[in-house]
């Protein structure tokens, strides 16, 4: 008897767990819903033209990553040797995992003084596609390795060209899985803020800097909460039509050569060479400049708001997968994507409680719930969807949730929720979005990068690249090392 | 695996804690414990205004030396979001810096301020007409753009921006987003009056970027991706007097240039009022205000602040009197630059 009502208990607990993590995550909408009185409907003329904007600026970034990330697999796949494969999957990545403000700056010192910096619609899908074709590359890899592995060599075996393959297999058994990740690619570009508002020029590239601006120029709340909850349902319908995984976990990994172009071989480090050299560019200029004080102080500061954030996204991770699996709570966290970084900010200033500790504590719950939903669905998912069949016979054998968790779940995805919680780390350590609005007193890095820009001082700004670049760096190395630990 | 689990996260916790506590030491580090008083005052402003190189950080421990008191510094990353960050916050503020001529008339209509006493020896650039006297002036400058010299010749006056000559060349911030950028617009509308939209057009190909903030702007700029920059004629100041280059100069036009002045002021709701206006007075002394002036390389609001530094060196501009609100019209803006 008391075995059975321990297992209710337990059932009871995992439902209300997904009902809290669904309401924290729309938590910033409940809060307007409830600060606000009075609504105004912002009129069609207002938002439907930013939403064709911000649709087109999203649809050709995201198809275009979709091609230059098709043509940078080819390349990768030329690559045969284990150790260069793991190079060019970090290389891959490297631009989608570094914060918007290192990829402006980099972009920035790239184009100086030789050419002008083609600011407006085109500046921001070139940085769309230089974030997301890399990690679309990496994406094909893990669909054709995981969906269509065994055919692939069928295919080369029986003579098949590579028009044939992609035409006649790959074609009609990824088209859904290539929808989803074109969805996951669309919805980055188009819910992106902090390349459209700086690089976007006289363009409201998306319907996030024009909410952006319906706050600063005009104080309407109302109205930019009903845009941001347009924007997430939209997506989140779209999610739910096209349910697929789109970074499936790889099975053992193999190499494809019959895919690979070698004269495609060097596309690979393109977008990261475009990165890391504006970085070097940026270099002999900041060392003109000295470090100005508070920089230890600012230091201290995005270490330990990294590392909050790295360990609030571990819990919220150890909290879903309790609760998984279970296709709401899976259909809404695949679709969901939160609110803009103001209207996620300012709804924290609205929680009751201030002063420096408790700041701290909403700017760590801000970032969470901004960068969780876009985690979970991009390295987490596919962990835990993967151990569905292990949590079945565990469950059949009698096992309790509780166990389920630490015994299945925990030692096999562990890897892969610890380093989407680095990287969240990373993320929390260099935003200046969100830091802006909730930080009060707390002086970041970023933010005094951004401080130092208004008063002149640009090359001691990029200066601060170096320790922040390192804090950021140090902190997904210590989350991913913390892996090791717990996978021993 | 749960041992682990707790292990990492206890770790994990206790690491943010230790840097938190060492973070607070450091920062404490030095202070007499007389520091450490009770009566503490509450001050919203903009991050640069308190960073390592602006005037802020400086005024206010000259401040809490003075009073005995201590102070908990709110700030925003865009003076912009000063009003809104006001309105929403749950704890009172006792002083906001860093409005505008162009924000503070909106400030004013949505919020309720203390009066402000009159201040002396006020220079009379920065009495603006219909602005609300709660608000206090406490720097200013002219604006206008700025080039380095040796490159393309200037203009010479309103109609010869948009030659050909300039293709490019002009690097002005979004009116929407920043406080210079609408600045701009407004100047042009008071100029060009109902051909505003013409002239936008005529000047569009000149303009190399716009960029969301001055600072974004500036740093186009310093990276010489733009000849002229549309900022404050005090940006001389800097390059003069810290940089020690003399090779930058200021455009300077017949038709007159827009002002803009920067203004602190002391909401109704606060708690510690009275640290609030004796701060307030506290900016508006000579010497603070000779601090705000070198730091945040604006004009002083008192007269003779300036006298023997590089910013009496500044050349005189002619002010012409612009809208001062934040105008909603940008209607010509849009036909122009967003099309």
């Amino acid at each position: 008897m008391s075995g059975t009502r321990s297992l209710n208990t337990e059932a009871y607990w995992r439902a209300s767990l997904r009902v809290l993590l669904a309401l924290l995550l729309v938590s910033p909408f409940l809060i307007w819903l409830i600060y606000i009185s009075e609504w105004e409907f912002p009129p069609v003329k207002e938002w439907l033209p930013l939403v064709f904007v911000s649709g087109e600026q999203a649809l050709v970034s995201s198809l275009l990553s979709l091609f230059f990330g098709w043509l940078m697999f080819l390349g990768a796949e030329s690559w045969i040797e284990r150790r260069q494969k793991q190079m060019c999957e970090v290389v891959l990545l490297l631009p989608n995992l570094t914060p918007p403000l290192f990829l402006i700056l980099s972009l920035l010192a790239w184009v100086t003084p030789w050419a002008a910096f083609p600011y407006g619609l085109n500046a921001v899908i070139f940085a769309h596609v230089l974030m997301n074709s890399g990690l679309v590359a990496i994406a094909l890899d893990r669909l054709v390795q995981s969906k269509l592995g065994g055919m692939t060599e069928a295919a080369w075996t029986l003579g098949a060209s590579r028009y044939q393959f992609w035409t006649r297999v790959a074609w009609p058994f990824l088209k859904f899985d290539l929808a989803c990740l074109f969805l996951f690619v669309f919805s980055i570009c188009f819910t992106s803020f902090s390349i459209p508002f700086m690089l976007g020029g006289e363009t409201w590239a998306t319907l996030e800097v024009a909410i952006f601006d319906t706050i600063r120029a005009d104080g309407r709340w109302d109205k930019a909460v009903i845009l941001a909850a347009g924007q997430s349902l939209f997506l989140l319908a779209l999610a739910v039509a096209l349910p697929r995984q789109f970074w499936p976990p790889r099975p053992q990994r193999r190499p494809l050569p019959f895919l690979g172009v070698p004269q495609l071989r060097q596309l690979v480090f393109l977008p990261a060479l475009i990165l890391v050299g504006g970085w070097l560019l940026g270099l002999p200029n900041s060392f003109k400049a000295h470090l100005e004080p508070g920089v230890a102080d600012a230091v201290m500061a995005s270490l330990a708001l990294g590392l909050s954030v790295g360990l609030l996204h571990l819990v919220f991770f150890l909290v879903t997968a309790y609760a998984s699996p279970h296709l709401g709570l899976q259909r809404f966290l695949n679709g969901y994507l939160s609110p803009s970084s103001a209207i996620t900010g300012f709804a924290m200033l609205l929680l009751p409680g201030s002063g420096e500790t408790i700041d701290f504590v909403k700017l760590v719950l801000a970032l969470t719930l901004i960068s969780f939903p876009l985690l979970y669905r991009w390295i987490v998912h596919a962990a835990l969807d993967g151990l569905q069949n292990q949590i079945l016979v565990a469950r059949t054998l009698g096992a309790r949730w509780s166990t389920v968790l630490f015994e299945i779940v925990w030692p096999q995805a562990a890897p892969q929720i610890l380093r989407a919680s680095g990287l969240a780390a990373f993320w929390g350590a260099a935003d200046f979005a969100i830091t802006a609005v909730v930080a009060g007193d707390f002086n970041t890095l970023p933010l005094m990068m951004t401080n130092l820009m208004g008063n002149y001082s640009l090359p001691s700004a990029e200066l601060l690249m170096i320790p922040l670049f390192m804090v950021s760096l140090g902190l997904y190395g210590l989350f991913t090392g913390a892996a090791r630990y717990v996978s021993r | 695996m749960r041992s682990r689990v707790t292990v990492l996260l206890l770790g994990g916790v206790s690491l943010v804690f230790a840097l938190l506590f060492a973070r607070q030491l450091h920062m404490s580090n030095g202070l007499p414990h007389a520091q450490f008083a009770d009566r503490k005052f509450r001050v919203l402003t903009y991050g640069s205004f308190v960073s390592a190189t602006g005037p802020g950080g400086r005024l206010l421990d000259d401040f809490k030396k003075a009073k005995g008191c201590d102070v908990d510094v709110v700030t925003v990353s865009d003076a912009g979001l000063l009003l809104e960050r006001l309105k929403l916050s749950r704890e009172p503020f006792d002083i906001v810096i860093g409005f505008d001529q162009l924000s503070a008339p909106r400030a004013a209509n949505e919020v309720k301020w203390k009066s402000v006493p009159a201040f002396k020896n006020v220079r009379p650039e920065v009495k603006l007409e219909g602005m609300s006297s709660d608000f206090a002036p406490y720097d200013w400058s002219p604006m206008t753009f700025i080039f380095r010299d040796g490159l393309t010749a200037p203009p010479q006056n309103f109609a010869d921006m948009v030659d050909k000559r300039f293709t490019g060349k002009f690097v002005l911030e979004d009116p929407r987003a920043s406080s210079p950028g609408l600045q701009f617009f407004n100047w042009v509308k008071s100029v060009k009056g109902e051909d505003t939209a013409e002239f936008l057009q005529k000047f569009k190909p000149n303009v190399q970027s716009v960029a969301p903030s001055w600072s974004f702007a500036y740093g186009i700029f310093e990276k010489r991706q733009a000849e002229f920059v549309f900022s404050y004629l005090t940006s001389l100041a800097y390059h003069w007097g810290t940089d020690h280059d003399k090779s930058f100069r200021a455009v300077n036009l017949p038709e007159g240039h827009p002002v803009q002045v920067e203004y602190a002021a002391v909401p109704d709701t606060c708690k510690e009022c009275e640290l609030g206006q004796e701060f307030l007075a506290f900016i508006m002394d000579p010497s603070s205000q000779k601090t705000i002036m070198e730091r945040n390389y604006m004009m002083p609001a008192l007269t003779g602040v300036e006298e023997g530094t590089v910013f009496a060196q500044l050349p005189t501009l002619t002010l012409r009197p612009t809208l001062h609100s934040e105008s909603k019209d940008l209607n010509e803006w849009d036909q122009v630059f967003k099309h």
